[in-house]
């Protein structure tokens, strides 16, 4: 075998390998501390998972949080995406918002979960604080992304006399695209895991949090172990399609 | 094409004052000087991408124009192809895009890259495709800024041979700092310099009358031009 095979195939197994190390240590930790209340082993938290992929309740959290980080992720997205495009064009507004990005940027996550559990239902609680956190992200990334467009280039088709829609539709769009998915990759998960704490303190109906909670009080750690396999997985699924989707429309680099 | 007491400044910075130019239609000129002397500010004047005071008389009314940069300046999203296809105005057919970029595809023979990438391409192809983008366009005025800097002098000969027959019919402006390159394309060599706190002068024009293709840079006249140009250059 030579050394270029052997790299490439030591490329693809060393994130299982990582894998099976983590679980290795952990069920090592699990034999040692031998309280399943505080650790759990390996195959309690497996026969609870297995457990709960049979339950009807068990897809109805999992799609009803899914909803949930769908909804906020879209409404981030696509206003971050409007108002990147506006403010490209209108200085003014991209100072008018500064404060407001800022804002919502430094407001402590606890805070904002609290006052959105006060203002609305747990459900669009749920939402705007995701909304709230990961709009500020994508906003900032998607304005670096289009000022980050090379001016030689845009200077290049204004002397040919490249009309607006194809220098959007052909030079903007393309070369912003790399930071936008850049953004996309490292605010996806993390919109996840923002709706999972924040179904947690709202104890929304139909939730991953909720039942993570529930696990919680009952004092069901293998549960709750389960159900962060769950959170992981579908995360981990999630940011593995946006890494294709990049690939494939990011082919030229 | 006729320039008239060109004024441009940058803010306080004076470049040019009162500049008057005679550069020839359907011939190359050549700017030369040293650094900062102005010459990619006149082609900027003259592509009307900086506003300027003065006149500057194209021989063809509404003149269209292409720029070949000092860098190719491809975009990297798309293929050579394309690239080339990119600056193709919007009311030609599809068959006559298809019909314009084949033939200047094979004239800068570039058939072997026409659907790489710009990042997977050579300098020496990505400096042809930077020329194929332009004169694809069928433009009056060829402005070219430093096309061949950085090519080593076997790569810069060889897409001088492919230019040379397909800028006849065109007035070109060409900046370099290559004695050289000027002599081996130029009709017309103006030599400018530009003195701390002063605006850029003329320092020197130079015809060639000697037709490019079949010139021979080392015969004797052209060995006088390029003492004259170093000359000028130095002095």
């Amino acid at each position: 075998m030579n050394k270029k095979k052997l790299y490439q195939i030591l490329n693809y197994a060393l994130p299982f390998v990582t894998v099976v190390i983590i679980v290795a240590v952990y069920a090592i930790i699990s034999k040692v501390v031998d309280i399943e209340l505080i650790a759990p082993s390996v195959g309690a938290t497996l026969k609870e998972l297995f457990a709960l992929l049979g339950q009807g309740y068990f897809y109805k959290a999992v799609g009803g949080t899914l909803l949930r980080a769908l909804i906020a992720y879209v409404l981030s997205f696509a206003l971050a995406l409007i108002l990147a495009i506006l403010t490209k064009f209108c200085a003014p507004l991209r100072r008018a918002l500064l404060p407001i990005v800022a804002l919502v940027r430094v407001l402590p996550t606890m805070s904002l979960v609290l006052l959105a559990l006060i203002w609305f239902k747990s459900f669009q609680a749920t939402v705007l604080v995701a909304f709230c956190i990961i709009f500020p992200m994508l906003y900032t990334g998607m304005c670096d992304a289009i000022d980050g467009v090379d001016k030689d280039l845009i200077e290049m088709a204004r002397v040919y006399g490249v009309g607006k829609r194809r220098l959007i539709e052909k030079l903007y769009i393309p070369q912003a695209l790399p930071s936008v998915f850049t953004s996309i990759k490292s605010s996806i998960g993390l919109n996840l895991k923002i709706v999972i704490s924040a179904e947690v303190l709202a104890q929304t109906a139909d939730s991953m949090g909720l039942y993570m909670q529930l696990a919680k009080i009952n004092l069901d750690t293998a549960i709750l172990l389960a159900w962060t396999i769950v959170a992981i997985v579908i995360g981990g699924i999630i940011e593995g399609i946006v890494s294709l989707i990049a690939k494939k429309a990011v082919k030229w680099l | 094409m006729i320039i008239k007491n060109l004024n441009f400044a940058y803010g306080e910075k004076v470049i040019f004052q009162d500049l008057n130019m005679d550069l020839p239609t359907n011939g190359v000129t050549c700017i030369m000087g040293g650094s900062g002397a102005g010459k990619t500010t006149l082609l900027n004047c003259i592509s009307r991408q900086l506003r300027f005071d003065g006149n500057i008389e194209y021989d063809k009314e509404g003149a269209s124009f292409a720029y070949v940069f000092q860098q190719p300046r491809l975009i990297p999203s798309m293929t050579v192809e394309d690239n080339i296809k990119f600056v193709l105005p919007k009311d030609l057919s599809k068959e006559q895009i298809e019909e314009r970029v084949n033939d200047i595809i094979v004239k800068l023979q570039l058939e072997e890259c026409r659907k790489s990438y710009p990042s997977k391409i050579s300098g020496g192809q990505a400096g042809r495709a930077s020329l194929a983008r332009a004169l694809v366009t069928d433009c009056d005025v060829l402005l070219m800024d430093e096309p061949f800097k950085g090519l080593d002098v076997k790569l810069k000969n060889d897409i001088l041979n492919l230019l040379i027959p397909l800028i006849q019919q065109k007035s070109v402006v060409f900046v370099t700092h290559d004695v050289e390159e000027a002599l081996a394309i130029a009709d017309r060599v103006f030599v400018f310099e530009r003195k701390e706190n002063s605006s850029v002068r003329v320092k020197g024009q130079i015809d060639i009358t000697q037709n490019q293709s079949n010139r021979d840079i080392y015969g004797e006249q052209l060995n006088q031009v390029r003492k004259d140009i170093y000359d000028l250059l130095t002095q």
